[in-house]
């Protein structure tokens, strides 16, 4: 992953991270030892907490533009990444995840997972208040799950609800889960993003769902809830009580809606703001030459997650139940055409179900080749020649027009060679998902599946057949594998990392052949901002904590 | 007049109610569904049958629009499913800043009667004048607001830099009192000459075409033959007679100014009522939605009743019907 903290010049290196690396390397194959490494994991990011405020100017203000407006600032009934653009600057989770998607302490400053692996104790920091100064303890994290969490954040609830037996809180500093079966991802499901913790002294009793409590947020988080213009802009402001000494290090960050991507650009451009998170399309190309702005790339999307723009067959009607058709589709596709033309060049072509860039993927996976001579061999031989109208068959592709417009275009002239037919059937993006996941009522869909840390979060619930469900991003395809459920299910289950990553290569490796879905491009999300800030996290979590400006005066 | 006004004021109530059923039938006939903006993704089926419940979303078409009458009858617009507050708060927060960047629009358009009266005095008397200003006011006419935006931002924003491409107000330092009323005035120019620009030239061209009609008839001739001055027979004579056509034109042109406020608060990200229309429309916020619908056919109904009393008093002829 090239993060823009390695690109951005005038940035320091970080004195922690060489030895960081070097300790996962250690505890990656053996997690039930973390708990010793975490010990030294964190006095190291304690001293060089302590060196980094030194060396960082404190002050300054950011401005971010972002494209859409949140509806509130509760981000544990939600997963929509508006709101957790914002809510990651002020929640913490009981654990942060580092650029590697491997889990470091945050709320919890260590944890144990029990022999069995059926139970996982953590112990919290003592020193974390909420922003209205009431102490951080125990009793909000088990609010926080119990109460918003397992009822309300779709990811959470559909990953856990079946999994975790209980949760208790012993003593004011110790929180205990315990599971049904052995359930390693949990670690990795922790994150701002995925469990962002809430405080019980605001939520008790309230209903989660009103405004009166989500439009004030109160959270743990390195800036304070500020103020929010409607339409405008929310400013959020530095937590100097945060738990992490010395940081943030701005004063304040203010994000400013701007729904026009081609006029958000025009405002970078001209100052009126500082940052923006997705840049994409024509814009790419006219950001690169751009003085006084860096465009930096990270695989990881403003929310953190590892996309691949995907293809939905629908396998519950011909032809495309045929694994030959699929075959047959899958070599007429030119991915190398698709990225340098419609993603300009951000990204890569995808070689199978999970991204290239984590530690989940099988190496061993070849490019998918583009042949469209064995294409159209196979269409033959799969009784679909070419007919008196000159094409083999027709199908509808639903796709949402504003993020797929110029691919559906691509792919309707690619699939014409080989003889079939696409007929584009472009609609809104609520009104696609809707069509595709719920009506199930198309040939050909189209959606950006994103793989969060662990492939228990946004890989499986594509491919297990327990989620062919009338949901959004759920398997839309409708395959059913047994044997790629049972690797899946089998996948959860074991702590140890090389015997989960042989497990989920496997299915890799099962998938690719199977073709239930059309892997074409993992995106690449893509920041602009100006050349004098630095410190902006690429990865999960929020962008700001240790973000700082060079020329900011000091207060 | 006041029998006018009367049977003005009966049949806007109509239309209002007319838009209100409307709204509501069109809204659940458009694809989509408001409990997918809730749960985006991987939610447990269970998950979404709570939330549709929660929110009212299982009960029929017909009930639900029931309910939502009741709430209209009490002077309740609901609540928004996305913003999770009042709609009333939610629209009345945003109406100052539609109603700002509406009079920023409105000056730019009021030029045009002037501009149509000068052109239709000068312009016959020199052809190429004739020509030059016919092809510009045509131009003009048919610019959509998000080219003339995006060109205008291009010029002053990027390009030359002195005008504010985004917001309402600049963000980097806290400003008060006139201080951040200059600035929102600066922030205001472009949108506002976006919006106001197309009913400009249209308003130029009518005005013109009328001018240009009335100078030929005979009263003008008397004039003349009285010995009035120019500028008098110009002032008193032509322009009072020549304005009914742009007041009716301004009046009739609500469905333009609304669509246009939709995109142009868009484009310069002005946080106004047709924002939020688009928020609605995407969140499938149907309380929020029917409410800025509400405001939006009460606020072109109003125009409609002050052009046609405008129209009324320069007109004799159209008060006694």
């Amino acid at each position: 992953m090239i993060s823009c903290l390695e690109k951005a010049p005038g940035s320091r290196p970080w004195p922690w991270r060489s030895a960081a690396v070097r300790l996962r390397a250690v505890v990656r194959d053996r997690e039930r030892w973390l708990v010793a490494a975490v010990v030294v994991l964190t006095s190291t990011l304690a001293l060089a907490e302590a060196d980094v405020a030194t060396v960082r100017p404190v002050g300054g203000a950011l401005l971010a533009g972002t494209a859409s407006e949140p509806g509130h600032l509760n981000p544990a009934i939600t997963t929509a990444g508006n709101v957790h653009a914002v809510t990651a600057s002020l929640f913490n989770g009981l654990v942060g995840l580092d650029q590697n998607a491997e889990p470091v302490p945050e709320l919890a400053e260590r944890w144990q997972v029990s022999r069995d692996g059926k139970t996982i104790t953590f112990f919290l920091r003592s020193d974390v208040r909420w922003h209205d100064g009431t102490p951080f303890t125990s009793a909000d994290v088990k609010f926080t799950f119990e109460e918003l969490l397992l009822k309300f954040h779709a990811r959470t609830r559909a990953g856990l609800q079946d999994t975790l037996a209980e949760i208790t809180a012993p003593e004011p500093y110790t929180v205990v889960f315990r599971f049904h079966h052995s359930y390693a991802p949990f670690l990795r499901r922790l994150d701002v993003i995925e469990a962002p913790i809430l405080p019980r002294h605001i939520y008790q009793g309230k209903d989660p769902f009103s405004g009166a409590v989500n439009n004030r947020p109160v959270g743990t988080g390195p800036f304070r809830f500020g103020s929010w213009a409607r339409g405008n802009n929310i400013v959020l402001t530095r937590n100097e009580a945060y738990f992490r000494k010395g940081r943030p290090f701005l004063e304040r960050v203010t994000f400013r809606f701007l729904p026009t991507t081609a006029a958000a650009v025009v405002a970078l451009e001209a100052g009126e703001v500082d940052y923006l998170a997705g840049v994409e399309g024509a814009d790419l190309n006219h950001l690169r030459g751009a003085k006084k702005l860096i465009l930096a790339r990270s695989a990881a999307g403003s929310g953190g997650s590892f996309c691949i723009n995907t293809l939905i067959p629908n396998l519950r009607k011909p032809p495309l139940q045929k694994t030959e058709v699929r075959q047959a589709i899958n070599l007429a596709i030119d991915r190398k055409f698709i990225l340098e033309r419609v993603n300009f060049g951000a990204g890569h072509a995808a070689r199978g179900p999970i991204h290239s860039e984590l530690a989940w993927f099988d190496p061993a996976l070849p490019a998918f080749p583009f042949d469209r001579q064995q294409a159209n061999r196979l269409l033959d031989g799969a009784g679909y020649p070419i007919t008196s109208n000159g094409s083999r068959f027709s199908l509808r592709f639903a796709y949402a027009h504003a993020g797929f417009g110029p691919l559906a275009d691509a792919l309707k002239t690619q699939l014409a060679q080989v003889g079939i037919e696409l007929m584009l059937e472009p609609g809104d993006f609520n009104a696609v998902a809707e069509r595709v996941f719920v009506k199930s009522d198309f040939d050909l869909g189209v959606a950006s599946y994103c793989n969060g840390a662990d492939p228990d979060i946004g890989v499986k619930r594509v491919y297990h057949s327990k989620n062919i469900v009338p949901i959004p991003f759920s398997n839309g395809a409708a395959y059913r594998s047994v044997e790629v459920d049972a690797l899946f299910d089998r996948a959860v289950q074991t702590f140890d990392r090389a015997e989960r990553i042989v497990l989920y290569r496997e299915i890799q490796n099962i998938l690719v052949r199977d073709v239930p879905y059309f892997w074409l491009i993992e995106t690449e999300g893509q920041r602009a901002f100006r050349s004098q800030i630095n410190g902006l996290r690429t990865w999960s979590g929020n962008a700001f904590e240790d973000a700082y400006i060079d020329a900011a005066p000091r207060p | 007049m006041l029998l006018f006004i009367a049977r003005r004021v009966g049949w806007s109530c109509l239309v209002v109610v007319a838009v209100l059923v409307l709204g509501f039938a069109l809204l659940n006939l458009l694809p989509g569904d408001p409990v997918l903006y809730l749960l985006p993704e991987a939610a447990d089926p269970r998950h979404y049958a709570e939330i549709k419940q929660r929110f009212g979303l299982d009960r029929p078409v017909l009930e639900r629009f029931w309910v939502y009458l009741g709430e209209i009858a009490r002077g309740n617009l609901g609540s928004s499913l996305s913003q999770q507050r009042p709609v009333a708060e939610a629209i009345l927060e945003r109406i100052p800043a539609t109603l700002m960047l509406a009079a920023a629009a409105l000056t730019v358009a009021l030029a045009g009667p002037l501009l149509g009266l000068l052109l239709g005095y000068l312009a016959p008397r020199h052809a190429r004048m004739e020509r030059a200003s016919f092809l510009l006011l045509l131009l003009l006419t048919g610019l959509p607001p998000f080219l003339t935006g995006l060109v205008l931002i291009l010029v002053f924003s990027l390009q030359l830099g002195i005008l504010p491409s985004q917001g309402m107000f600049a963000l980097r330092e806290a400003r008060e009192g006139f201080s951040q009323l200059g600035d929102a005035l600066a922030h205001v120019i472009l949108p506002g000459v976006t919006l106001g620009i197309q009913p400009l030239a249209a308003l130029a061209r009518t005005t013109k075409a009328r001018v240009t009609e009335i100078f030929a008839q005979d009263f003008v001739r008397t004039a003349r033959a009285k010995g009035l001055g120019e500028t008098v027979i110009l002032l008193v004579h032509v322009f009072k007679n020549a304005m009914p056509a742009p007041i009716a034109m301004l009046g009739t042109s609500g469905g333009h100014w609304v669509g246009g406020a939709v995109i142009t608060e868009t484009l310069f990200a002005w946080p106004g009522v047709g924002r939020l229309a688009v928020e609605a429309v995407l969140a499938r916020d149907y309380a929020l939605l029917l409410g800025v619908m509400m405001v939006s056919a009460v606020a072109v109904v109003l125009a409609n009743m002050v052009a046609d009393l405008l129209i009324a008093m320069v007109d004799p002829r159209v008060r006694r019907g």
